[in-house]
């Protein structure tokens, strides 16, 4: 039962080690000349006008919060799809309302103008 | 049993995690030791024969539930609290607060054990897979199913209501 899950285990330890070697090889190997201009924080290429430590806008919790419910939603789906064939209609249905209720959620949102970044 | 040790190797593993989640200094490096928890705990699900939940151990709690946790560490910008110390009192509080949520933890393992070896509560065959799982919460199960989607959309009300500004 186990042993299905080693090319997980595999998978998971080509996964550590790629990230552990590529990190050691480029601190051995790369040279470090160090210049303010290159120890500022990047910030896509501009000039930081600022400590990055400052308190984010709260409309960034609409995001995280739109992300949680339809990744839970979503989640929720995968046992529906595997079971698909054999709930027949009825299933249908009761997805169709759980999803329904979700999509008057995001009407709500998108009504309110919450996915405007003003 | 090689599983046994495997338990052994990744509870051992979540509860260092555990102790690095409340001893780091740095909220972020709290986040970072909690996502380690929530591997741990996943790879615990899988050894229970409970893909399903360990799939969605890492799904929800590692991908979506974290995400939420740093956006707030962003939002307070707890980068200012973590030198505060905290109070002795605050500390009582916690450790009674742990040591109450351990032992209800610890009756209700203890209490299910009971039901199980007594026979008064079965667990279906294969339980924990995603067929099996799919299969009660698409019939038995299917009021607290369709209840779970009335209980994300108060969430995302919710979070639009906080997070929004009527524009004035």
């Amino acid at each position: 039962m186990l042993a299905g899950y080693l090319p997980v285990l595999i998978l998971a330890i080509i996964a550590v080690l790629f990230a552990a070697v590529t990190l050691f090889v480029s601190n051995f190997i790369g040279h470090k000349k160090p210049s303010e201009d290159k120890l500022l924080p990047y910030e896509c290429g501009n000039v930081p006008v600022g400590t990055a430590r400052e308190r984010f806008p709260v409309r960034f919790y609409i995001y995280a919060m739109l992300f949680i419910v339809f990744d839970v939603e979503v989640a929720f789906m995968f046992p529906w799809a595997v079971l698909f064939k054999g709930l027949g209609l009825l299933g249908l249905i009761e997805m169709a309302v759980f999803v329904l209720i979700l999509l008057l959620g995001l009407l709500y949102v998108w009504g309110k103008g919450a996915l405007e970044w003003e | 049993m090689i599983s046994t040790y495997l338990a052994y190797l990744f509870s051992g593993l979540a509860v260092l995690f555990a102790i690095s989640t409340i001893l780091q200094r740095n909220p972020v490096y709290s986040a970072a030791s909690l996502i380690g928890v929530m591997v741990m705990l996943a790879c615990n699900y899988v050894l229970l024969n409970a893909e399903f939940i360990a799939a969605i151990q890492i799904i929800v709690y590692v991908g979506a539930i974290m995400v939420l946790f740093v956006f707030v560490i962003m939002l307070l910008n707890l980068e200012r609290a973590k030198r505060e110390k905290l109070l002795i009192s605050r500390r009582a509080v916690g450790v009674l607060l742990g040591l109450a949520l351990s032992l209800k933890l610890a009756m209700v393992g203890y209490a299910s054990k009971i039901l199980i070896e007594s026979g008064r509560l079965k667990i279906p065959e294969g339980m924990g897979s995603t067929q099996v799982i799919g299969k009660y919460l698409f019939s038995n199960y299917l009021l607290p199913f369709e209840v779970a989607s009335l209980v994300l959309l108060v969430g995302l009300i919710g979070a639009v209501v906080l997070g929004k500004r009527e524009a004035s």
